[in-house]
């Protein structure tokens, strides 16, 4: 990193943001904080907590599907913890862990005492915890949750399809979550844009940071289309319009289109930000600076530009324009480029290093081969016969599973190693660290390669049972989540003891060398409120 | 450079958001500009094409006069030990009228027999105006040892066939499910 060099002298941001106040202690330190670190934790706090749920569901759906014919689940349970599995997944744990954890480190590596808004930051966690919640409660209601899947197409979400509470209260809670997302995104952009410590130019900022800033840009143009989406979903449903029902004049294929003129964005919202940890991690643990840090920035800036013009290829099936499957086709291939700029810039990082394979850079190089592996089959699935071949199978479980768990799960889970230290000023089993990635590597491959075989032979998703032509690959996935669920649970009791009676974390227990080092590692571990004595001036 | 204040910038990228929730809102109507002046999508194309939305669908379709007479074939290909027959050799319809018809098949076997039958229409010209709405075809099917059951198949010839088109045919093919399995032999010649 560019931002290395840390000069600490009185700079003209010295003022303290929140003068006067006591320091409140106990639960109401939590709650009525407006503190971006404590506002963080509870961030990760509360994302793994919906992670553990959202894992939970897997593991029972992964159960139903160990083999043909079980009654694990009734049919239209299985639907609606399949449908919540995805939602929780995407909107309850990827995207607010990615918040959290930029919520804690973005303001120090830029050299900043708190947000722009430290209030509006706090609004954002809170409107968090009913959004999940109501989504978890209509469970337990008369007709159970949403049953349609976290894309949620109509007809099927229609009132005549799915008449009971369940898609209404999937609508409200993802409408707060939404709020919650599109507050976070102006409150991040405007801390990066104007917060930073004297001399910390655009282009000094560390890749993490630049990873945010285009990810919340990202978030705040995609996020109100979704939001419009869902009042109209809403309105159809509630008050009898038919912005989506073909037989009032609608149209649902408008949905598709606006849902994921979100969604297709959002894979980047929840990939992008890890991308930025791996290109903090790997220098740090190579001793080595970061391997084209310009190229790096315009290639993030370039996937999210792009990403805005693909989301047609979630609909060549759809029977749009062989014109639009054209167009979408090669615009999705085309966004092969900067992400192949990424992956040989992180090659090249690592090429002739001293390497140090520590769990966070375990799990980032684990990052790049799996990752590669879900590009891969997204180039495939670009191609519009393989598409249209593949359509609704198991293929497209396994490719976006290789994207978002060999993708962001596992930067999640390098970023977790690597600042956690930083984030609770203790260290953890190094030992077990390396157990909870093999386990999660090896456990990964085991659920989700089969699903490419299962999909070619022509599986569908979203079906609570299969034909047992179809039973070895299901008995290896339901296998490898098993494996998956162990390292977890080695991964939460590894966490737990470390900030239970783990060793005192120094303020930078990874050793960066002085090209690597970025300004969090120079404050105490945890930092001290408000992050600096003095703010730091960048050379 | 001068920062703008925080509130400046928070309110400006506030109004973005703004407009973009009401760009989602305009895109209903610029949906179906956008598909009409480009021709892109059926409910374009239709219109592009001076017809009637409801010419797209054989069943919504007026009825025709002209008479089509529609013959009804099968075979049960690969020694699979199937009989089957379609419950009237020929019906005579009229393009935009739905015919609603059952085929019988006997598993002539001690054994289950799986199988999936592939449907082939001719002539071709007028094979893609013939639309199968329901049929035995759509899904691989069984039958249990000695097991007779009537199957149905519901179709519709669209308004759109080509004039001059009185003779068509439907005829299936019977595969088994399973082409590398061992298939059970005819009760009749076991004996």
């Amino acid at each position: 990193m560019e931002a290395g060099t840390v000069v600490a002298r009185p700079g003209p941001y010295a003022e303290a943001v929140h003068p006067g106040t006591t320091p409140r202690t106990g639960i109401l330190k939590w709650l009525l904080t407006s503190d971006h670190k404590l506002i963080g934790t509870m961030y990760i706090w509360l994302a793994f907590f919906f992670f553990a749920i959202a894992g939970a569901f897997a593991m029972v759906m992964r159960t139903q599907l160990a083999a043909p014919g079980l009654h694990v689940l009734r049919p239209e349970v299985y639907n609606q913890i399949m449908s919540l599995h995805g939602t929780f997944m995407v909107f309850f744990f990827t995207i607010p862990i990615m918040a959290g954890i930029a919520n804690y480190v973005v303001p120090i590596q830029i050299g900043a005492r708190d947000m722009a808004f430290p209030r509006l930051n706090a609004v954002s966690f809170w409107l968090l915890v009913p959004a999940g919640s109501l989504m978890l409660a209509s469970l337990f209601l008369q007709g159970g949750a949403a049953a349609a899947g976290w894309t949620s197409y109509p007809p099927l979400t229609n009132r005549q399809y799915s008449p009971g509470p369940g898609v209404d209260l999937w609508i409200l809670g993802l409408h707060l979550a939404g709020a919650s997302s599109i507050l976070g995104g102006i409150n991040f952009v405007v801390t990066i844009l104007n917060l930073r410590a004297p001399g910390m130019k655009m282009f000094k900022m560390p890749m993490f940071c630049w990873t945010v800033l285009v990810t919340q840009t990202i978030i705040l143009i995609a996020t109100p289309i979704l939001a419009g989406a869902l009042t109209m979903a809403l309105t159809d449903r509630m008050f009898g319009t038919g912005f989506f029902q073909a037989v009032a004049g609608g149209d649902p294929v408008l949905w598709q289109h606006l849902f994921w003129f979100y969604s297709h964005p959002a894979v980047y919202i929840m990939v992008l930000p890890g991308m930025g940890m791996i290109s903090q991690i790997l220098p740090a643990f190579s001793g080595k600076h970061l391997f084209g840090y310009k190229g790096m920035v315009l290639a993030t800036a370039g996937i999210g530009f792009i990403g805005f013009l693909v989301w047609g290829h979630h609909m060549f099936a759809t029977g749009i324009d062989y014109r639009l499957r054209q167009f979408f086709s090669f615009a999705s291939m085309v966004i092969a480029v900067p992400t192949g700029i990424k992956i040989w810039s992180w090659l090249a990082t690592i090429w002739g290093g001293s390497l140090r394979f520590r769990t966070p850079m375990l799990f980032a190089l684990g990052f790049i081969a799996l990752f590669i592996i879900g590009g891969i089959t997204g180039i495939w699935l670009a191609l519009v016969p393989f598409d249209v071949q593949v359509h609704d199978t198991y293929f497209v479980v396994a490719h976006l599973h290789y994207v978002l768990f060999g993708g962001s799960l596992m930067a999640i889970m390098a970023g977790i190693y690597y600042w956690l230290p930083k984030i609770s000023g203790k260290l953890y089993n190094e030992f077990w660290g390396k157990v909870h990635f093999w386990l999660t590597f090896i456990g990964m491959n085991l659920t989700f390669m089969p699903m490419h075989m299962m999909g070619m032979l022509g599986m569908p998703r979203r079906i609570y049972t299969y034909r047992p032509e179809f039973a070895i690959w299901n008995h290896i996935a339901s296998a490898g989540a098993a494996v998956l669920g162990v390292g977890m649970t080695i991964f939460a009791l590894n966490m737990l003891l470390s900030l239970w009676r783990g060793r005192r974390a120094p303020a930078d227990p990874w050793n960066h060398s002085d090209e690597t080092r970025t300004l969090e590692w120079t404050v105490s571990s945890p930092p001290p409120a408000e992050n600096f004595h003095t703010i730091p001036v960048i050379r | 450079m001068k920062r703008p204040s925080n509130t400046l910038l928070g309110a400006a990228i506030g109004v973005l958001v703004l407009l973009m929730f009401s760009f989602a809102y305009a895109n209903v109507p610029l949906f179906k500009l956008f598909c009409e002046r480009f021709g892109l999508g059926g409910q374009g194309k239709a219109r592009m094409k001076g017809e009637a939305a409801s010419a797209m669908s054989s069943t919504t379709g007026p009825i025709e006069s002209r008479n089509i007479t529609v013959s009804l074939m099968g075979v049960s290909a690969s020694g699979l030990p199937i009989r089957f027959r379609p419950s009237v050799p020929s019906v005579v319809t009229n393009p935009g009228r739905s015919v609603h018809l059952s085929y019988v098949f006997t598993n002539m076997s001690d054994d289950s027999v799986h199988f999936r039958a592939i449907h082939s229409i001719v002539p071709e010209q007028a094979a893609r105006e013939f639309q199968l709405i329901q049929c035995f075809c759509f899904e691989d099917q069984s039958l249990g040892p000695r097991e007779s059951r009537t199957l149905p198949v519901y179709f519709a010839l669209s308004p759109r066939i080509p004039t001059g088109i009185e003779e068509m045919t439907l005829s299936y093919t019977l595969f088994p499910r399973d082409p590398k399995k061992k298939l059970p032999v005819p009760a009749q010649e076991a004996n």
